[in-house]
């Protein structure tokens, strides 16, 4: 049975890759998507979300969501994904229209619905779902996991331990973990284990398909702007943890008690993955360590086929 | 070849032990003083550990200075959980007869450095109170210092929280003006320490060799064991302080990265914790101030331990 799932997303280039991903795959069932500020605006990475289904050939609903951060002042638009959230690239408009209802209520909809078997996977900060935990506090029984594409067990990006997502809106994955609902963090440290070369990205996205000159566009400013911080290669956060969803098996993983430092400061937003043997404190989510490099580089090269 | 000079501050302590014994051994290193602070016990207790040590090999013309009895801005809290309540118990060492000097710990470390030739390497591997003091009383002495190797903090794991290991957990305002004082620093943290285990199995290495150093190190091993293989369910004991002077002895025994590294003072969960930015340079927004040690070469390191023993055994036979 095909899995069902809720996509939060602020694409966002790795966003984009991570949607290409789960709209060719036929492990999972998505029921729609949901939008968040993070990579851009609300209303750009909404508006990317719209014609990145459109260019992807989905018929998905989508809702938005959040446009600022729970408590903390939004950090700002950050340079990595370019002036419009997908490096630059111009995508043709879509004539679909983003649905009335706010994120978080349709998220509780279709819960509901799906009976406790509904898996919420997220490539943005995590306030959506904060909100719809806040405001229906039996969430939690009908959620079946949440797969995070935030955190870090090592170093981070924004901070020396604090990863984009996460420290955009801290107090949101604490809400989440305080929710004790099934978390499987896929963090900074499994994503850079799926660094590809330049090489290895002309052998994934070099078949000539109908959407490759936009994926072309945003991978080569992705890119640049990743070497131009320093990071070798090329790594695709979204779309690793994306692939985790759709295949687990592909990610070993081990729960540890894991909470977010709340208090401004150096620390701000990094996940406390507490590896110590003697730790008495709960363990809460489940963390992504590695991610198989092969499987994980064939399902991309397998989903780009699936746009020929 | 000239011996590096150095000051090692401690709080015996087994790890601290045999650390101390290391440095007595080796013929790279000249221990010019040895000052206590109050960490894995009272200062007073951790002092009478020291001169018990000094006693036994025989190597009492090494002055002691006794250090600060509390932390910056804490007060000490004592691991009688890990240490006993003598901060050393297992082996039986009688009364100490000789005594430490006149001067605080921070006087000795700045006299000795003041009259020093050639820069003075310090290595602490208890809480950072009196190095901090030193640093924050002495500017002028700063230039002075080779390097400071220390013992604490970690990468990716504490002990006493999730990410603050015990010696920067005591007194992390001291750390971070070690940390931010410019001297290059060595920090050796649970990371890699936590490898630097003596096994289970290899304890009687120790206990077959007879002499009293041996026996020494074995009691230690014996008694740090209990907590080490128990509650906190490690392979064996790990030579936390050990690690600090061994890479003054062979640094070619470790791995290590240059960063920036700091202390946390400001978080609700991280108070204490090192923040040291491995981020890609382009990324990085403090120049490096020294070396975060991660791993070591486990055989090689043990053996050092053993050679060492080894040294002072023959030293006390030709004595």
């Amino acid at each position: 049975m095909k899995k069902r799932v809720i996509i939060d997303c602020d694409p966002g280039i790795d966003d984009a890759i991570a949607l290409m991903l789960a709209f060719a795959s036929s492990d999972i069932d998505i029921a729609f998507l949901t939008t968040c500020f993070g990579n851009n605006t609300l209303e750009q990475t909404t508006e990317n979300a719209l014609n990145l289904a459109y260019l992807f050939g989905s018929n998905v609903d989508i809702y938005k969501g959040a446009e600022k951060p729970l408590f903390v002042k939004p950090r700002g638009i950050p340079e990595f994904h370019g002036i419009n959230g997908i490096g630059g690239a111009k995508l043709e408009p879509s004539p679909r229209k983003i649905k009335e209802e706010y994120a978080w209520d349709a998220i509780y909809k279709e819960a509901l619905a799906c009976n406790g078997e509904l898996t919420l996977i997220t490539l943005g900060p995590l306030t959506n779902v904060a909100i719809a935990l806040y405001k229906y506090e039996d969430l939690p029984k009908y959620i079946k996991e949440i797969v995070v594409m935030g955190g870090s067990s090592s170093f981070g990006n924004e901070l020396p331990f604090s990863e984009a997502n996460v420290f955009s809106d801290p107090h949101a994955f604490q809400t989440v973990i305080n929710a004790k609902i099934k978390v499987k963090m896929v963090g900074l440290n499994a994503t850079e284990t799926t660094r590809v070369t330049f090489d290895e990205m002309r052998e994934i996205f070099g078949v000539k398909t109908r959407i490759s000159d936009k994926l072309d566009q945003m991978l080569e400013h992705y890119l640049r702007v990743q070497n131009k911080y320093g990071e070798e290669k090329l790594v695709i956060h979204d779309a690793a943890a994306m692939a985790v969803a759709i295949s687990p098996e592909i990610a070993e993983s081990e729960i540890y008690p894991v909470s977010v430092e709340l208090t401004e400061g150096r620390m701000f937003g990094r996940t406390i993955v507490d590896i110590r043997l003697h730790s008495k404190a709960e363990k809460n989510v489940d963390v992504v360590r590695k991610i198989d490099f092969e499987a994980y580089k064939n399902m991309l090269k397998q989903m780009v086929g699936f746009y020929k | 070849m000239s011996k590096r000079p150095v000051i090692i501050d401690c709080d015996p302590g087994h790890d601290d032990a045999i650390a101390l014994l290391m440095a007595l051994a080796s013929d790279k290193l000249d221990v010019k003083g040895i000052t206590t602070i109050a960490g894995n016990n009272t200062v007073e207790k951790t002092t009478i550990n020291t001169l018990k040590i000094l006693e036994l090999t025989g190597m009492t013309h090494i002055p002691v200075a006794v250090g600060r009895r509390n932390p910056l801005m804490q007060t000490i809290q004592v691991a009688n959980d890990v240490h006993g309540v003598s901060g050393m118990d297992g082996p039986e060492l009688p009364d100490p007869i000789t005594k430490p000097v006149d001067l605080s710990a921070v006087e000795l470390i700045a006299k000795i450095v003041e009259e020093s030739e050639e820069k003075v390497t310090l290595v602490a591997v208890g809480p950072f109170t009196n190095i901090g003091v030193f640093l924050l009383a002495y500017p002028h002495l700063h230039d002075k210092i080779e390097c400071i190797s220390l013992m604490g903090g970690g990468y990716y794991e504490g002990n006493r929280t999730a990410l603050s290991e015990f010696n920067i957990w005591q007194d992390p305002e001291a750390a971070r003006v070690v940390m931010r004082s410019g001297i290059p620093v060595l920090l050796h943290g649970l990371d890699v320490t936590h490898k630097a285990l003596v096994k289970k199995d290899e304890f009687s290495i120790f206990r077959e060799e007879k002499g009293p150093i041996f026996q020494f190190v074995a009691d230690l091993l014996d008694f740090f064991a209990i907590c080490y293989t128990g509650e906190r369910k490690l392979e064996g004991c790990p030579m936390h302080d050990s690690c600090a002077i061994a890479h003054l002895i062979d640094p070619t025994l470790f791995t290590s990265y240059d960063a920036p590294i700091d202390i946390d003072l400001d978080g609700t969960l991280t108070r204490g914790a090192c923040i040291v930015d491995l981020r890609p340079r382009e990324r990085r927004d403090n120049p490096d101030n020294g070396k975060m040690v991660l791993d070591l070469d486990r055989k090689r390191f043990l053996n050092l331990i053993i050679d060492s023993c080894r040294k002072i055994e023959s030293n006390l036979k030709n004595a």
